[in-house]
């Protein structure tokens, strides 16, 4: 029945939403060596490579999740889209922001982004340039790597966007998870909307703040 | 006061609608917006034309029957109110007043702006009720419910089923209606035996029904004439997944 009814998807989006979130903030962390330098980012990632069958197990649980929540997204979108055939020739929304009216979209562009940053970061195809002059250092070098991709104007803009993008999903996102897993109570409803746009806020400066300290102070 | 409204016209449930216009005039700023499509619908039949149909029947804000979108808005902008409680005060005069019905799949439009409401009723048929037999009423205070609980329950008790709700959803989702039934019914001794089963129930019902999913929007709970909360869906919410680890009897 977790399939068949409207709550039980809600709630297969809001765990899958939760684990993402779970996975991005781990990744958000480990950028953060970027600030540590160089070898410190190198060295973080030589560390990940080493984990060898556990980086698999955990590539292959993210792939389901990441699939499993968008399947449910455009199923959810689909269905939502039939059960109101005709909309009002005037609409005035009361209470609906811009984030929970788009969640569709922001999580189409985040999709996007997350299929061009597996292909430019982890499979290396989108720039043989900036890759090979990474490896030129013995290992690869995934500081200079993340330096070069940074000094394109353009890779820095759909960064950006991406980014903006996970701010506006997370934004609605984080405070429809407490609302879909049946914890919007009355002593939780003062603080998880703040909470989610905090949340949102400080993953989106700290992702953000990598590309702009390279281009302000080119570390 | 004078007004001019646009008002959606449809002759039945497959007919092509579209908007008409209307002058309203001698409107007093004291009558409700049902008690000026009254006047207008006087005018109407006076020059032989046929009337625009609207439901009512209280007017005083409990029944659930009238329900209008206005302006964009069910029941209009002002919060907690019901359409046959909106004055025309409320309007700026000679504003231009746009007229719908509610829209939604589950929810097909009879004649003008009258609205078929039977899926609400099916709704509840699926398992917003106890099944017990109560008989006569219990001597008061013979089954103790804490204060808290009995506020809430009634709190929730508190919808009228008027279906602005869905009306107001994006999606069209039954989600605040069944939410308030479920959670009325949870939080008290008589309902609390059979929660697992009404809540799955419910929730299947309403997925049958055509209701949408809910996005947390939170537009139902903007536009409630009882000011029932989007806590509720999240109750409902933890109920079903109450209901999933619960053993089938």
């Amino acid at each position: 029945m977790i399939w068949q009814t409207s709550v039980g998807k809600k709630l297969l989006m809001a765990l899958t939403g939760i684990l993402m979130l779970l996975f991005l903030v781990g990744h958000t962390l480990g950028n953060l060596s970027f600030y540590w330098g160089a070898d410190a980012l190198n060295a973080y990632a030589e560390h990940l490579r080493a984990l060898g069958p556990l980086l698999w197990i955990e590539r292959l649980i993210m792939a389901g999740v990441l699939v499993l929540h968008v399947a449910l997204g455009i199923t959810l979108f689909w269905e939502n889209s039939q059960a109101k055939p005709v909309r009002y020739a005037k609409s005035r929304y009361q209470e609906a922001g811009p984030a929970s009216r788009t969640m569709f979209y922001t999580g189409l562009v985040i999709l996007a982004f997350v299929v061009y940053h597996l292909l430019h970061f982890t499979v290396r195809v989108t720039n043989p340039a900036i890759y090979e002059a990474a490896s030129g250092e013995g290992h690869f070098g995934v500081y200079r790597m993340a330096e070069m991709s940074f000094q394109s104007p353009w890779i820095s803009l759909i960064y950006l966007a991406a980014m903006a993008a996970v701010l506006i999903h997370l934004s609605h996102g984080v405070g429809s998870f407490f609302q879909s897993v049946g914890w919007n109570t009355d002593w939780t409803k003062a603080w998880v909307n703040t909470g989610s746009y905090v949340l949102a806020g400080i993953l989106f400066a700290t992702l953000v703040s990598i590309p702009a300290a390279f281009c302000l102070f080119g570390m | 006061m004078e007004f001019l409204l646009r008002v959606w016209r449809q002759a039945g449930p497959d007919a092509p609608g579209g908007f008409e216009e209307y002058r309203a005039r001698d409107v007093k700023e004291d009558m409700s917006i049902l008690e000026m499509l009254d006047q207008v619908n006087q005018d109407l039949v006076k020059e032989g034309r046929d009337p625009i149909v609207f439901e009512s029947d209280c007017r005083e804000g409990i029944c659930g029957v009238c329900g209008l979108v206005i302006e964009g808005v069910p029941h209009g902008e002002p919060k907690k109110t019901t359409t046959c409680e909106l004055r025309m005060r409320h309007f700026r005069e000679g504003q231009t007043i746009t007229i719908e019905p509610f829209r939604a799949g589950a929810l097909p439009i009879i004649k003008d702006l009258m609205v078929d409401r039977t899926a609400l009723d099916q709704l509840i048929q699926s398992g917003g009720y106890v099944s017990s037999r109560t008989g006569s009423s219990p001597e008061a205070n013979t089954i103790p419910v804490a204060k808290q609980d009995q506020e809430e329950a009634m709190d929730a008790a508190e919808c009228i089923g008027c279906g602005a709700c869905v009306a107001a959803c994006p999606n069209a989702s039954a989600m605040l209606f069944t939410g308030a039934k479920v959670s009325h019914l949870a939080k008290l001794p008589q309902g609390r035996p059979e929660a697992a089963r009404r809540v799955t129930a419910m929730t299947g019902r309403m997925q049958e029904l055509g209701f949408g999913n809910c996005s947390n929007h939170y537009e139902c709970q903007a536009v409630c004439p009882k000011d029932i909360h989007v806590k509720f869906i999240s109750r409902m919410n933890r109920e079903f997944i109450k209901a999933l680890f619960k053993k089938k009897n």
